[in-house]
């Protein structure tokens, strides 16, 4: 099942797609109109969190940014990011 | 202060536009080029998407498809962006960051580099500001979006101006999410965007190429030259290996 949830932070709309199956994340791709420094860092964060179980998500994503000193990401933060995640967990955004 | 080079107009495909402002920003972080301004227009009327959009949820292909007008993805993050040919100029720098002073804080440099676009608007009687971390609005409504990266202290900025962009198109073939309208306050593309057209100002591309040019060689220490053959070479690669291919166009 696919999973979808959006969040908009102060300078960008950012937004979670999981394909979830038997409570892992199978796939994970993060789309939107925000800017990060280095632009891989979003490929690297996605890497990150395939194959994990949705519960451990929000905490790999405070993980993989606490040891990221060299990002820079303007108008948004991590919060920002947990947000479009409990979005995309949460049932009122599931779609088939 | 340091020499900088004006990269004269270029019509051209988006996959060659973007291919060039990458070419530039590599050839300068190898020291093979100055600082540099260019001005461009997309032709055919083009989409550009941010790096980290998604085809599916930002476009609608379909219509593009209808209308034959190409989609590439920017290495700039950001929003996407209608480049009409008859309506929209845009311009690129690519500026070391130790260059001018105030280029290291993003939002600085966002309005130091943008800042003839705000004074091209003065000239015509408008009076522009910026909004936001990276808009430029003239009577409240966004005329000019502005995307950068940065690589190796490096930064390369690229955005539009648009004079007489057919904003029922862009409305069209741009989807916008509910939630970024209602966090502007507005409830459709149409009473967000303006031109200078809509704003009661006509005048032809030519008029408007040559306000901004002028603009950008009154802020920055301009000097008029050409791509050398290096960053052409670089250019085709580009062309070649990623802004002519779907894997990079529609990798998300």
């Amino acid at each position: 099942m696919k999973k979808i949830g959006e969040h908009k932070a102060k300078k960008g709309l950012i937004r979670f797609e999981i394909e979830e199956k038997d409570n892992v994340a199978i796939d994970v791709k993060i789309t939107g109109d925000f800017f990060v420094y280095p632009e891989e860092t979003i490929a690297e964060l996605e890497e990150t969190l395939k194959g994990r179980n949705l519960e451990e998500l929000e905490n790999l994503i405070d993980d993989f940014f606490a040891v990221r000193l060299d990002v820079e990401m303007p108008y948004i933060n991590v919060e920002d990011f947990k947000l479009a995640l409990k979005n995309a967990l949460s049932d009122g955004n599931e779609e088939d | 202060m340091v020499e900088m080079r004006f990269i004269p107009l270029i019509v051209a495909r988006p996959e060659v536009q973007m291919a060039i402002d990458e070419a530039v920003m590599i050839a300068r972080i190898e020291e093979k080029v100055e600082d540099t301004v260019r001005l461009y227009v997309f032709k055919p009327s083009s989409i550009t998407i941010g790096r980290f959009q998604s085809v599916e949820y930002d476009v609608d292909l379909e219509k593009c498809k209808k209308l034959g007008i190409p989609v590439v993805r920017r290495i700039t993050g950001g929003g996407s962006v209608f480049h009409d040919q008859y309506g929209e100029i845009t311009y690129s720098a690519v500026i070391g960051e130790d260059s001018y002073k105030g280029l290291k804080n993003v939002e600085e440099s966002y309005r130091t580099i943008a800042s003839p676009l705000v004074e091209a608007l003065r000239e015509v009687g408008l009076n522009g500001g910026f909004s936001g971390l990276n808009d430029i609005i003239a009577n409240g409504k966004k005329i000019s979006g502005s995307a950068q990266t940065r690589r190796k202290g490096v930064i390369l900025q690229h955005g539009t101006f648009m004079y007489a962009t057919r904003v029922d198109i862009l409305a069209s073939v741009l989807k916008v999410s509910q939630k970024k309208l209602q966090d502007k306050g507005v409830r459709s593309i149409w009473e967000r965007v303006t031109t200078l057209e809509r704003e009661g100002i006509k005048l032809s591309r030519d008029e408007v190429y040559n306000i901004l040019r002028d603009k950008f060689f009154e802020k920055f220490p301009l000097e008029e030259g050409k791509l050398t053959d290096y960053e052409l070479e670089l250019a085709e690669e580009l062309l070649e290996e990623k802004y002519g291919r779907e894997e990079w166009n529609f990798q998300r």
